[in-house]
């Protein structure tokens, strides 16, 4: 899992039937030191973060495993929001 | 996943078998505030997008697997919705 800031959202009302219901937010990487480490991406949301929020985020396979039905395409989830790192 | 704007099409009549029935549309990588990031794709389209629309893609092997339903796919970028708006409230790193 990786760390990162959510910076934003997106508003997707026409898509694929195995990611209705999804919330995307837009999540900007960042080193454990919160400095910007890599390219902005989008991930679905499963813990009602928000823009602002320090997130830890899952990449591939797994991400869509957050979701009741397995059978979808999502390759980013945010699975927790950090309270604080210490390093 | 992430945002891309559909800046063509690829018309195809010789084709795999497993890409038949498919709309071939490609794709500009875009940052969230809309700048263009790396080198455009093709994209099997999923929803019906066309030239201009801003959509939100994925490229990856068994994301495509699942969307397609198909155990062996040959295809590892989709286009899974079209993105109606952004809000960006942060400066992003490009």
């Amino acid at each position: 899992m990786h760390i990162g800031k959510v910076i934003g959202t997106v508003v997707v009302t026409r898509k694929i039937e195995q990611l209705k219901g999804a919330k995307f937010l837009i999540v900007q990487p960042l080193d454990p030191d919160l400095k910007l480490a890599g390219k902005p991406l989008i991930a679905i949301d499963n813990v009602m973060a928000g823009p602002g929020d320090v997130v830890y985020y899952v990449r591939g396979r797994e991400a869509a495993h957050t979701r009741e039905d397995k059978f979808n395409p999502a390759d980013a989830a945010i699975m927790g929001i950090v309270d604080r790192v210490d390093l | 996943m992430y945002i891309g704007k559909v800046i063509g099409d690829v018309v195809s009549t010789i084709k795999y078998d497993t890409l038949k029935s498919y709309k071939i549309l490609i794709v500009q990588p875009l940052n969230p505030d809309m700048s263009e990031r790396g080198q455009p794709i093709l994209a099997l389209d999923m929803v019906d997008a066309g030239k201009g629309d801003v959509v939100l893609v994925v490229d990856q092997g068994t994301a495509a697997r699942t969307v397609l339903a198909m155990e062996y796919p040959t295809v590892r970028t989709l286009i899974l919705g079209i993105v109606d708006r952004i809000d960006l409230r942060q400066e992003a790193s490009r």
